[in-house]
């Protein structure tokens, strides 16, 4: 166990980077003994580089937490620098060159009135929190939020009328999410609900404005989705998947050598937790976790909170959705 | 997931980072502030002679001047029922408090001006922002009827010190507001200076006029008024150019009436005694008086360790009662919140270090063996020739039960071996001493050699066991603060954050851990070695330097015969050395990275001034160094510059591995003079341990 008075010069260089991280970023989550609890499932080795713990310890050490004040400022960048100057590209765009600036400025702020913000899940779900603190942190009145069923008007369906926009005024609406992984799950709700939405009113302009996202799925979702525009605030290329061969954890020459061991380790206890997705779901390798929840996409050791056949104590709990 | 952490009750270490509440609340004195002996006395306030508060970084300036500065008198004399104007004749002063800083003084240079015009602008630029702060006291000392009387007379005393264009004001608001105009008018000039290629202020009054001339002007007006100066308290010096000390130095040298000048300054940061009196010099003790913070608290240990308590004690004041535990803390005593190292050499701590092992496996007899063996193909170390020998010289030194006593006895056979004495023999006398001491435990030269050597030989074995130094207990800390309250305060921060993110409760229950002390105390050590990292190129210096004495500190501390016990000191003659390593070792000692060692200072000998330093202590855990120094080594004129002169990298790598050889088997140098390393004063080698 790492809680010994034994003298290892790297066990104290990432318990310190822990201790930083622990006391600012991470908005105290992990102290000390909580770290040790979780290490304590892994197996330790005399040897280093097969040393369980140590290749744990590093990996919690790289752990990107956004705590609830960086993902409010995320939000404040989602509207200020991604929503608003798209708009106003497009009202530009809709103009003769020959427009002043008050008048772009006054033609944005109508749009922003015929704009509508969606969450893209279960209200009880992350995305309704975001678009609570997206609501106060851009000082957005609340008439311009809705619920994703609250786009179409259902009352003729019963007596034979069709699918209905329910306000046929809006021109634009905008989905936030947390974060968008293999994109599957954004591309699902984009069939459920963007393709009839532009089937009825083709007109409408759809956004999928997730806080992060993983490149191919940002990708996959731009060429198989019914949304118009596709951007993350934060793009997440493969070198942040935690054993991509270009791996940004593993650059270093002296700890490359360490990647594909603690890979092996993290798809030995992850299979153990989450069978069907060792590494996290749809193969993300992501070691990322938010104020609210850790995604899924993260590796398992870290969310993992078994209580069953094979018990584990997580270090960034996730809550998983509970479908009954 | 983790609960609520308590706040650090030693989070706020700068006293420019407290209000003037904090100032007021976490003032500690040693003695009542009318005692001699108090440290708010020891600023003279009151007295009219100038004086200097000098001391290192963290060493309590800025909150001594802050505390005797007039915002904290009023809240003094509130708490007292007293009216301003009392206060101040009883106490005798009214504390002006400046930050030199605050002046931004680096704007008056450059910008196609020359030297002379700004410092005419500096100075006129002094005269009214301290005009307008005594104005400002002023204000707050006259009450309701007296002022409706004084202030005419003083706008009109005040006129009168002006060469031109006299301030049109009839009361002390009108006046301030004025000066302040004035003042602003010339910020507009200064800083547009370099945009505007002009520089043309309408100076409308001398060098010291309003400076002097408004505390004697404010007295004039009624015998009321007197029995008190005006000290005006510039804080932080060092920020000043050499010409603007200059001028601050001519203003101490020409002080006249009821205001004086109290300096707070690092004490590297005086660059200059110059004055612009026809380039007289001040002269301590003649123009003003020096008040040396660290050195106050170095000079007595006790006075300091005081101090601390006290010190610690009012922080953890405000932070029982917000704790878990609440004021039940206040019960125990001080130094029982730190667990202390072990330092019996009973303790079972030390089986544990040796893992248990039998004393024929353990590293020390293990290192012994072997360096005696490796000698055995080349005729051996005198009676030792053979495997037999070696084992009746382990044998005979064997303590199982003190695995402490063991290795002191194996350090004890290496000394004997560096002098050439007979190794069977010395191992009998060893022998009979510890097994003397195992059942007396009394005082003697085997228990004087334990002591002296205690940390050396603990490094040691902790260092064979690949155990973390440890580090803590609250004297040690003290000491380690060398006269520095913010060291302390420091090492105390790191130490609470470290103890909490363990899991512990700090100051609630049970002790602090030396883990936690001892990764407190390097985490300080970093924070004060890299806070250099800023000082540019005489930084890099410095850094290089120290590193390298540590490095051969290091050597000694880990060596089978160290040359010194707990090394961490040298000396040195003032006359060796050359330009740069001379340079060096006082930029080293300017920023307290050495600190000079008191009661040697520069000792007189026969002959020359040689100067004793030492590492400040608060560096030391960076390199696993002892914390309580004893010897000194003297160095020679080749190992100052190899250490001094960051050109010197090959010079010092030889005298690396001429310590190296002198200090570990087979000892090849240790008796061998050294034309390169030896001279006069820099006898190294190590004296017989069992000699008295």
């Amino acid at each position: 166990m790492r809680s010994s008075p034994r003298h290892d010069p790297v066990t104290d260089e990432l318990q310190s980077k822990i201790k930083t991280l622990h006391s600012s970023i991470w908005e105290r989550r992990a102290d000390w003994p909580e770290v040790l609890d979780w290490l304590d499932q892994f197996e330790e080795n005399d040897d280093p580089d097969a040393d369980e713990q140590l290749q744990a310890l590093r990996l919690l050490s790289s752990f990107m937490y956004f705590g609830v004040n960086e993902i409010r400022a995320l939000l404040r960048s989602l509207f200020r620098d991604t929503f608003r100057p798209q708009v106003a590209k497009e009202v530009r765009s809709s103009l003769s060159s020959s427009i002043t600036l008050g008048m772009v400025g006054s033609m944005v702020e109508a749009e922003l009135r015929r704009t509508r913000f969606v969450s893209l899940g279960n209200p009880s779900e992350s995305s309704a929190l975001l678009l609570y603190y997206f609501r106060q942190e851009n000082s957005l009145p609340k008439n311009l939020f809705l619920h994703g069923s609250d786009i179409f008007d259902l009352s003729a369906l019963g007596s034979g009328g069709s699918l209905m926009v329910q306000n046929t005024d809006i021109t634009r609406y905008v989905f936030i999410d947390d974060l968008c992984g293999s994109g599957h799950q954004a591309k699902e709700y984009s069939d459920r609900v963007v393709k009839p939405l532009k089937s009825i009113s083709p007109d409408v302009k759809t956004y999928y404005y997730p806080i992060f996202g993983l490149s191919n799925g940002i990708e996959h979702l731009r060429t198989h989705s019914a949304f118009d525009e596709v951007y993350p605030v934060v793009e997440l290329d493969p070198t942040f998947r935690a054993f991509a061969t270009d791996s940004r954890l593993y650059v270093e020459p002296k700890i490359a050598q360490l990647r594909l061991p603690t890979e092996a380790t993290c798809r030995r206890y992850g299979g153990e937790l989450v069978p069907a997705h060792p590494l996290g779901w749809e193969d993300g390798q992501l070691y990322i976790g938010f104020a609210h929840n850790t995604p899924d996409n993260s590796l398992p050791i870290f969310w993992c909170d078994h209580t069953g056949s094979r018990p584990w104590r997580p270090i960034f709990r996730r809550y998983p959705k509970v479908f009954w | 997931m983790s609960g609520v952490t308590p706040s650090n009750p030693f989070s706020l270490t700068k006293a420019n980072d407290l209000s003037d509440d904090q100032i007021q609340e976490l003032w500690v004195d040693i003695a009542p502030p009318d005692s001699p002996d108090s440290l708010f006395s020891a600023g003279r306030f009151a007295s009219p002679m100038p004086t200097f508060i000098l001391g290192s970084k963290g060493s309590g300036k800025t909150h001594l001047m802050r505390y005797a500065s007039f915002a904290l008198q009023k809240k003094r004399f509130e708490r007292e029922k007293l009216r301003s104007l009392a206060g101040a004749r009883a106490d005798g002063y009214v504390g002006i408090y400046t930050l030199c800083s605050g002046l931004e003084t680096g704007r008056f240079q450059g910008k196609g001006q020359s030297e002379e015009a700004w410092l005419e602008v500096f100075s006129y630029y002094l005269e009214l922002s301290l005009g307008i702060a005594a104005l400002a006291a002023i204000d707050d000392l006259l009450d309701g009827e007296a002022r409706n009387h004084i202030e005419p007379r003083l706008c009109a005393a005040v006129g009168l010190l002006f060469d031109s264009d006299p301030p049109p004001a009839n009361g002390v608001g009108a006046l301030i507001n004025e000066l302040e105009r004035r003042r602003r008018e010339l910020d507009y000039q200064v800083n547009n200076a370099a945009f505007t290629g002009e520089l043309v202020p309408n100076v409308t009054a001398s060098r010291g006029k309003l400076i002097f001339g408004i505390p004697q002007a404010f007295q004039n007006c009624s015998s009321d008024l007197c029995g008190f100066i005006f000290a005006y308290q510039l804080d932080e010096l060092e920020n000043l150019t050499e010409a603007q000390q200059k001028h601050v130095n001519t203003l101490v040298r020409d002080r006249r009436g009821p205001a004086t000048l109290k300096i707070g300054a690092r004490q590297f940061g005086i660059k200059t005694y110059a004055t612009m009196s026809a380039g007289e010099e001040n002269i301590r003790d003649s123009e003003f008086e020096e008040l040396r913070l660290d050195l106050r608290f170095r000079r007595n240990e006790k006075t300091y360790r005081d101090l601390v308590a006290l010190l610690v004690e009012r922080r953890l004041q405000n932070f029982w009662p917000h704790s878990s535990t609440g004021l039940a803390g206040r019960g125990r005593r001080l130094t029982d919140w730190f667990e202390e190292p072990k330092r019996d050499p009973f303790d079972p701590f030390f089986q544990k270090l040796v893992k248990g092992a039998p004393s024929s496996e353990r590293p020390h007899i293990f290192r012994l063996r072997n360096a005696l063996a490796a000698r055995l193909p080349r005729g051996g170390v005198g009676s030792v020739q053979n495997d037999e020998d070696i084992a009746e010289i382990t044998n005979a030194i064997a303590v199982p039960e003190a695995p402490l006593l063991e290795k002191l006895n194996t350090f004890l056979i290496f000394n004997a071996w560096a002098r050439g004495l007979d190794l069977k023999q010395t191992a009998m006398s060893v022998k009979s001493d510890c097994e003397a001491f195992v059942t007396s435990k009394a005082a003697g030269r085997y228990r004087q050699k334990l002591d002296h050597y205690k940390s050396d030989l603990i490094a040691q074995m902790f260092r064979d066991a690949s155990f973390r130094h440890n580090y803590g207990g609250l004297d040690e800390f003290t000491r380690m603060s060398e006269g520095q309250p913010r060291a302390l305060i420091t090492l105390l921060k790191q130490t609470f954050d470290w103890a909490t993110f363990q899991g512990e409760r700090p100051f609630e229950a049970g002790s602090i851990s030396l883990d936690a002390e001892s990764k407190g105390a390097l985490a300080a050590a970093d924070w004060f070695y890299n806070n250099m990292r800023k000082a540019g190129s005489e930084g890099q210096a410095i850094l290089i330097a120290v590193d390298r004495l540590a490095e051969l500190f290091r050597i000694n501390r880990f060596a089978d015969n160290p040359i010194e016990c707990s090394l961490i000191g040298f000396s040195v003659s003032a006359r060796i050395g050359s330009e740069t390593s001379q340079r060096n070792l006082r930029l080293a000692l300017d920023h307290s990275f050495l600190v000079e060692i008191l009661g040697g200072q520069s000792e007189r000998n026969s002959e020359q001034v040689t100067g004793k330093f030492q590492l400040n202590r608060m560096l030391v855990p960076k390199w696993g160094l002892a914390t309580g120094r004893r010897g000194i080594k003297p160095l020679s004129e080749v190992e100052l510059n190899a250490i001094f002169d960051p050109e010197m990298s090959e010079a010092f790598e030889n005298v690396k591995a001429d310590w190296v050889s002198r200090m570990n088997a087979p000892f090849d140098r240790a008796r061998r003079a050294s034309k390169d390393f030896a001279n006069g004063d820099a006898d190294d080698s190590q004296n017989d341990l069992f000699s008295d």
